[in-house]
């Protein structure tokens, strides 16, 4: 653990409070050409502006459809804005920004390959040290009670210790900053609890800048410093809120006032937007 | 192209633990790697022997008891000892059908690896020749043999030719398939590893691709049998094709049922020869054991 953080502050420049944020979206959105001829373009994200400061965690919760998605794409490059820039680290992201590592509601595992060899696909594919990269694989698939399953299988694990598989593989590169497309959103509720708890826990140690994507509000208080709660389709930002509570969360907090607060803020967002409907 | 090979050790995941594994208050214990293979009942196991050696009986029997002649059905009897007194000449003709099939086949397995990867990747390709190549599929192969013969003579070439022409259609069409099943989200995270087409072709495209391009290798051999027969059929002055027209001729049944054993063993041996060639590039857990493709002829 401890040469973890410290491979962490030796790699990645620590940025100054108050220096520029590490992500910044402007007037970003995205439109996608209708398949049908004649037919209207569909609008996936609104306009939005956002800043992600280094070291924070933001949640971004909305209903399927909202663009949520989208906007993680937009944010990773793996699609192009209609409007706008995203920016990372100051430079622009154009194509595929590779310094990050996603963490997809699928685990993704390569059947074929091994647990280790599954979290080494990242070194691989980037051509890192083989050895430095198996040290680190080991080191964290320990760090998620993996430790002893490197060789197995990924058939041969529950659903839970695969997605811990995936956020090895996102992290064994120490990209300074990663971004989750509900990550838990295919596990059962315990297990979700869990890996909720165990990720939070990892995540206080370590600091990485999160960007974590869900349609569960109780999750998106929980974990994230700030929520971004979006408007239906086309989506945009419907608000902004800070949580105002300190880590490490106790899974108890869900059910005080304090707690309640937040999420009822959000409900209120949410039949404002006309996403629920209240009676 | 190295493609890793997996421990095939099945692992139930109730026996690793609970459903939901806790973050390991000091460490998960390290469970072992050398659990048994689940093993089907010693008696299972001898079943489908079981069921050939009581249909021979019943067919032995039958023939015997209501006199049968021979050259309606031969006994099994008779055929094993037609087999051994023409053994050598059995051995002869099975040699160049043999030959044949397998040129035949490795070159339809190359090609239809290979076309289908064209055809895969490359839209030219795609609105090019797919549509030849579909379409020669519906010429039926047995109406153009006999131009085929008076192309390549009537040689190994031409019958190679026909075996290739029969069999690399489904290898072809599985490879396609099987390099378009990756998914979606597969690919972005790649893209956002930087990955080059070429590392997302070797590390994910074509090892997710193997199943399918070995399903289709394993149809592609059993209609490379039909396709050996067939050429044979159309001209030859050997093979057991030719053999079986000759003893049919001479209205020879126990020599018919003679070659067809020994059509169905090559089938057999050959379609098992791609199934435990596959074992040495797939993981065995990941193989699914319900195959509907058989040997067939």
């Amino acid at each position: 653990m401890e040469a973890l953080l410290s491979s962490r502050l030796a790699s990645a420049p620590v940025i100054a409070a108050g220096a520029e944020p590490l992500v910044s979206l402007r007037n970003v959105s995205k439109t996608y050409g209708s398949r049908r001829r004649n037919g209207a373009d569909i609008e996936a994200l609104r306009p939005v502006d956002l800043d992600i400061e280094a070291g924070e965690f933001v949640t971004i919760v909305g209903p399927s459809g909202c663009g949520k998605s989208t906007l993680l794409s937009l944010i990773a490059g793996l699609s192009s804005c209609t409007t706008g820039d995203a920016h990372i680290g100051g430079g622009r992201v154009a194509g595929p920004y590779t310094d990050l590592g996603i963490v997809f509601q699928k685990d993704l595992l390569l059947p074929w390959r091994t647990i280790l060899e599954n979290v080494l696909i990242q070194a691989e594919v980037r051509g890192l040290n083989r050895r430095r990269a198996t040290a680190r694989a080991v080191e964290l698939l320990d760090l998620v009670g993996l430790a002893g399953f490197e060789q197995f299988l990924p058939h041969e694990l529950s659903g839970g210790m695969r997605q811990r598989v995936a956020i090895c593989r996102a992290l064994l590169h120490d990209p300074p900053l990663l971004l989750m497309d509900e990550p838990f959103a295919a596990l059962d509720a315990i297990t979700r609890d869990q890996l909720t708890l165990d990720f939070q826990r990892f995540w206080q140690r370590d600091r990485r800048t999160v960007v974590f994507i869900t349609h569960n509000l109780v999750e998106a208080v929980f974990l994230g410093d700030r929520v971004v709660v979006m408007t239906p389709r086309p989506g945009g930002i419907a608000e902004i809120i800070g949580i105002d509570l300190p880590h490490p969360r106790p899974l108890g907090l869900r059910d005080t006032p304090d707690f309640a607060r937040y999420t009822a803020r959000i409900h209120e967002i949410f039949i404002k937007t006309g996403i629920l409907k209240a009676d | 192209m190295s493609i890793e090979l997996g421990n095939g050790s099945i692992a139930s995941a109730e026996r690793i633990g609970a459903a939901s594994p806790t973050r390991a208050p000091a460490r998960a214990p390290a469970p072992a790697r050398t659990r048994p293979r689940r093993a089907a009942s010693p008696l299972k196991r001898f079943y489908s022997v079981i069921a050939t050696v009581v249909v021979l009986l019943i067919w032995q029997g039958g023939v015997r008891l209501f006199a049968v002649p021979a050259l309606i059905l031969p006994a099994p009897s008779t055929i094993l000892a037609t087999l051994w007194v023409r053994r050598s000449l059995y051995l002869a003709f099975s040699i160049p059908t043999t030959v044949e099939i397998l040129v035949g086949f490795f070159i339809a397995a190359i090609a239809g690896i290979f076309l289908g990867m064209l055809v895969s990747f490359s839209s030219f390709a795609r609105s090019t020749f797919y549509p030849m190549l579909i379409s020669s599929q519906l010429v039926p192969k047995v109406a153009i043999a006999p131009v085929l013969i008076i192309w390549f003579g009537t040689g190994l070439e031409a019958k190679a030719f026909i075996v290739f022409l029969i069999a690399f259609f489904p290898i072809m069409i599985s490879t396609m398939v099987g390099l378009e099943v990756v998914e979606a989200d597969m690919l972005k995270l790649f893209h956002s590893m930087g990955a080059s087409s070429t590392t997302t072709f070797l590390k994910l495209r074509l090892p997710a691709a193997l199943p399918n391009i070995f399903a289709g290798m394993k149809i592609g051999m059993s209609l490379a049998v039909v396709g050996a027969i067939v050429a044979e059929f159309v001209a030859a002055d050997r093979g057991l094709g030719y053999y079986l027209l000759y003893a049919n001729g001479q209205l020879d049944s126990p020599g018919v049922f003679g070659a067809l054993v020994l059509l169905t063993v090559i089938g057999v041996v050959l379609y098992y020869i791609v199934e435990w060639s596959q074992r040495l590039f797939i993981p065995a857990a990941l193989i699914k054991s319900a195959d509907p493709t058989q040997a067939s002829m």
